[in-house]
């Protein structure tokens, strides 16, 4: 899912940057204007979570490897906007320390896993959950199929845009320039390990730790986006 | 401290991550330039010097320089890095928001 560098030509990867941008605005902004000061420190604690969680690395059909994210468990407790913060500042870190995912595709990078996994889990999360409270079993199984949902969500961006690479920069023979491999073949090799384990490890992350911290610790969705008042 | 449980669960996190590095092969799409030639058939022209490794970041792949050989050796290796990742982005948030909310880091 952390796309290196060279596999997005140049022009894809700085409109990337050029999309997520103003996105890392408007998510500065909601955690300077909204974000309660109790909950800063559990965005740290968050970001430094998914850093951790994406060292897990499972095995998935196919001899590949995948993890979990945790960017949806993250978005129901924070809203979001953090959540994008929190990813993104995982994923700097990722690829200036350790070289996990590129450095000119960190745009990239934090538009796929820490925007549009958030915020379609998120949004999948609001839509399931109806009027259920934290303890309640909806509320977990909503935050299941959110985590679920925004991993496969994210997942198919990626294939997208790795799969568009041949058919955007090629040599005048055809050959390309970058990701060789057209959406016929990025697509199912994304989606299908996805689908079958990746989504579900992530299901069973968010809607685990949600049903555990519903049930032990609802303090922590009183006054959250996720809230219930 | 605020939320210590949650700190000590992920200091128990960063202490299982060499369970994450046990299963084979790496993700789809995140091929070094041999990687990509084995499956592909040939290297893409733009690919060229940018693959996954070009830049040498300080501990590529989570691993400690010294600490790479044997499963007890690397194992300590990704502990380090994951308790160092995991600092460095908690401590890049705090002061982030603090700086987005004061103008300064303290």
């Amino acid at each position: 899912m952390h796309i290196p560098d060279g596999y997005l030509s140049p022009q894809t990867a700085g409109a990337l940057w050029v999309v997520s941008a103003p996105l890392w605005a408007l998510s500065l902004r909601n955690i300077r204007r909204r974000m309660s000061q109790r909950l800063v420190p559990l965005l740290a604690l968050l970001a430094a979570f998914s850093f951790l969680i994406m060292m897990f690395n499972i095995p998935l059909p196919g001899g590949t490897t995948g993890h979990a994210v945790g960017g949806v468990l993250i978005a129901i407790l924070v809203g979001p906007w953090a959540a994008l913060m929190a990813v993104t500042l995982a994923l700097a870190v990722q690829a200036l320390l350790f070289g996990d995912g590129g450095i000119l595709a960190l745009g990239a990078n934090a538009f796929n896993i820490g925007f549009v996994m958030p915020i379609a889990g998120y949004l999948v999360f609001r839509l399931l959950r109806g009027a259920a409270l934290p303890k309640d079993r909806r509320f977990a199984i909503a935050a299941a199929a959110g985590g679920y949902a925004g991993i496969n969500v994210a997942a198919l961006f990626v294939a997208v845009e790795l799969g568009v690479q041949p058919f955007l920069h090629h040599l005048p023979d055809g050959t390309p320039l970058y990701c060789p491999f057209p959406l016929d073949v990025t697509i199912p090799a994304m989606m299908i390990p996805h689908c079958v384990v990746a989504g579900a490890a992530e299901a069973i992350l968010t809607g685990g730790v949600i049903a555990f911290l519903g049930k032990h610790h609802p303090e922590l969705f009183e006054t959250g986006p996720g809230g219930t008042k | 401290m605020k939320y210590r449980t949650g700190w000590i669960v992920l200091l128990l996190l960063a202490i299982l991550t060499p369970l994450g590095i046990i299963a084979a092969g790496g993700a789809w799409g995140e091929w070094d330039l041999d990687g990509i030639k084995d499956r592909a058939g040939f290297v893409p022209d733009g690919m060229r010097g940018k693959g996954a490794g070009a830049s040498e970041p300080p501990l590529a792949d989570y691993t400690v320089p010294g600490l790479e050989n044997g499963f007890v050796h690397e194992g300590l290796g990704t502990i380090i890095a994951a308790i160092l990742g995991a600092g460095v982005t908690a401590l890049a948030a705090l002061a982030l928001v603090r700086i987005t909310r004061h103008g300064r880091i303290s």
